[in-house]
């Protein structure tokens, strides 16, 4: 298989397990203490990890793709919600990717904080101010999703980098690092 | 396509000290704003809003007896919706938008706290004592 073909695939497997999260998600009893239809946020996962190792449009795909699904399952306003938050966090976590040095906990908890943020101000045009009352329950479950995001991206990448040729994930300018 | 950013993301480190310690001031801010709310003494009026406009007070605290506010599908977006209210507090009981999220929120009684129904573009804000506190308590 030409490299082009593997990445398409490898890409499309993690929109398909960007959807499965989220579903996952949502057969999750409610949280205890947090608001009703706070999200974790875990297919933050595959966003995020998509930013840092396909790239910033096909992460953005995956981020759309899996707003199209929110819209059909759940409705528009998920789906609003969803779209919305999706994307700005994965350019967030991308342009922190990009543009820093900073670890990697601060790429997730950045991309989640960002994500959550994004959905209270969908939830502010929608219903002024009430919504706020929501912000700092929000914030915290942005920075612990954001630190397992984070931590899945870590752990994830050594396993991943080793097979990387199969799913036509190559390193950046032909470099060969090794840590 | 784009270029792979794989790189970026390899030799990073999870976490720093400084990471940790921003972290936990987020954290600390937030769950003192929380517990706030949660000592909060209960309130005795309720505003119901629509798309930010004020639709409906109701002053829960003196109700002898439940009371049911259905909310005009043609006002909130097509969603139709039951709210009761009684002396103990008030919630949605009946919504027919998909996810559900503030029926499940439950009954609210604490000054400031709120329940959204987003797909309605509905608030329900419970605000100071009423009239009767005088009398109940």
């Amino acid at each position: 298989m030409k490299l082009e073909t593997r990445r398409i695939a490898f890409i499309g497997l993690l929109a398909a397990l960007a959807i499965v999260f989220s579903f996952l998600e949502g057969l999750l009893p409610p949280l205890p203490f947090l608001p009703h239809g706070a999200k974790l946020g875990l297919s933050n996962i595959v966003t995020m990890f998509a930013a840092g190792t396909t790239g910033i449009f096909s992460a953005i795909a995956i981020a759309v793709i899996k707003g199209i699904f929110a819209f059909l399952t759940r409705g528009v306003t998920a789906g609003i919600m969803s779209l919305f938050g999706g994307i700005l966090s994965t350019l967030v976590m991308w342009i922190i990717l990009k543009k820093t040095k900073a670890s990697l906990s601060v790429v997730g908890v950045g991309g989640a904080l960002t994500h959550n943020l994004a959905q209270l101000t969908t939830a502010f045009f929608l219903t002024r101010a009430a919504a706020f009352y929501y912000a700092p329950f929000m914030l915290i479950l942005g920075v612990i999703t954001g630190l397992l995001t984070g931590a899945v991206l870590k752990i994830s990448l050594p396993p991943l980098m080793k097979v990387s040729k199969h799913f036509g994930i190559e390193k950046a300018g032909g470099k060969t690092k090794h840590e | 396509m784009s270029k792979f950013t794989y790189e970026l993301a390899r030799e990073r480190k999870f976490i720093t000290k400084k990471n940790i310690f921003i972290f936990a001031a987020i954290v600390l801010v937030c769950a003192a704003i929380w517990l706030f709310y949660a000592l909060a003494p209960n309130g005795g009026t309720a505003e119901i809003k629509l798309d930010g406009e004020l639709y409906e007070t109701v002053d829960f605290a003196s109700l002898e007896a439940a009371k049911e506010i259905f909310i005009d599908p043609n006002l909130a977006g097509g969603v139709e919706l039951t709210i009761t209210a009684d002396s103990t507090g008030i919630s949605v009981t009946r919504a027919t938008c998909p996810d559900k999220t503030c029926v499940e929120t439950g009954k609210i009684v604490r000054a400031g706290e709120v329940i959204i129904c987003l797909p309605a573009k509905l608030s329900i804000t419970v605000s100071g004592a009423s009239d009767a506190d005088a009398i109940t308590y």
